[in-house]
């Protein structure tokens, strides 16, 4: 009896270490890991190389849109949407503007040349407007 | 806080000041080894970069201030950490000899780990243990060095192990400081600038 309950309370203690053991982490051996290692350029912010973009000398793909040209489109071609996908939108945006008959029989091609006007003149900048997917980009 | 990954005998660090609002919406400035803003929301995540007054918006999902570890703390929704707004449920709660309080959350979809379980000790979560389908580990989030900070208990540490695959390990250790909460700062305004450009990235 007196073997039971001794093996009993060994089976049960080496239970306890265990679980104990996996819901805890030696801090000291994790600093140690860390100082031991090499020190790296970040792999931050996952996947997306920040430091390439950030460099006008760099080989990555940015692409960069000017104002200018998207209230010249909105203006010769705006009732096709095309100053839409310049800027970034919606793969269906040319649709939505051309079978509403050029963006509601061209309401809202001129709406949005005027208030991408007043952006223009007012020097405040097209960037609410790029990658923007609504159909009324301004709302 | 700052955060070290170690995979491979390598190192990287990253430092930032981090503002966390009630809703999920996080801004951080990281401060090295680039600096630059990230704004984190429901809906995504958008980095500028002052330098170049550029921007650049992910709405793929991969960015999301709702599972910060910050937002889950301060919006108390330590039961589940969280897991519950991402489809989890809760499979079983038990207790073990140790006093450690076990709740295993399980979900179907797709692309998520299929098991998570929750290590309490006195309320507190100490460890998030991630498994396949299978019982095979993944990962394991230690949490540790909690402190109050006003009426907010957080902890200032936490450790990341993760298996990748059975050969690798990926440990990823992050150290809070200078926590604060309900106090100004200049960061929780902050808003990318309306003649910022944006710009594509290039994948890794």
């Amino acid at each position: 009896m007196k073997k039971f309950f001794l093996a009993l309370a060994v089976l049960l203690g080496c239970a306890v270490v265990a679980n104990a053991s996996n819901y805890s982490i030696n801090d000291s051996d994790i600093d140690a890991l860390i100082a031991c290692a090499e020190e790296t350029p970040s792999l931050d912010i996952d996947s997306f190389d920040l430091a390439a973009a950030s460099s006008a000398s760099s080989s990555a793909v940015i692409s960069e849109k000017s104002d200018a040209v998207a209230l010249v489109l909105c203006f010769l071609v705006g009732g096709f949407g095309v100053h839409r996908h310049y800027m970034g939108t919606s793969p269906a945006m040319w649709a939505l503007y051309t079978f509403t008959f050029g963006g509601i029989f061209g309401i809202v091609p001129f709406v949005d040349f005027i208030v991408m006007l007043i952006d223009l003149v007012e020097d405040n900048g097209f960037g609410a407007y790029y990658g923007n997917t609504k159909f009324f980009m301004w709302a | 806080m700052e955060r070290k990954e170690v995979s491979g005998g390598k190192v990287t660090s990253t430092r930032k000041h981090v503002c966390c609002q009630s809703g999920g919406r996080l801004v951080s400035f990281v401060s090295y080894p680039d600096k630059y803003y990230v704004i984190e929301d429901a809906s995504g995540g958008t980095f500028y970069l002052p330098g170049s007054n550029q921007y650049y918006t992910d709405r793929s999902g991969t960015f999301s201030g709702k599972d910060n570890l910050l937002n889950i703390f301060l919006s108390r929704a330590v039961f589940d950490m969280g897991l519950g707004q991402f489809g989890y449920t809760l499979k079983s709660t038990e207790t073990d000899p140790e006093g450690y309080l076990i709740r295993t959350f399980v979900t179907d979809k797709a692309g998520d780990t299929p098991v998570v379980e929750l290590v309490f000790k006195d309320y507190l979560p100490v460890c998030m243990i991630y498994k396949s389908a299978d019982g095979t580990l993944r990962g394991k989030v230690y949490l540790s060095d909690y402190r109050t900070v006003k009426r907010f208990v957080f902890p200032h540490r936490t450790t990341e192990v993760m298996y990748p695959n059975p050969k690798d390990s990926v440990v990823t250790r992050t150290i809070y400081s200078n926590l604060t909460v309900d106090e100004d700062d200049e960061l929780f305004d902050f808003s990318v600038p309306p003649d910022a450009r944006p710009v594509k990235m290039n994948k890794r």
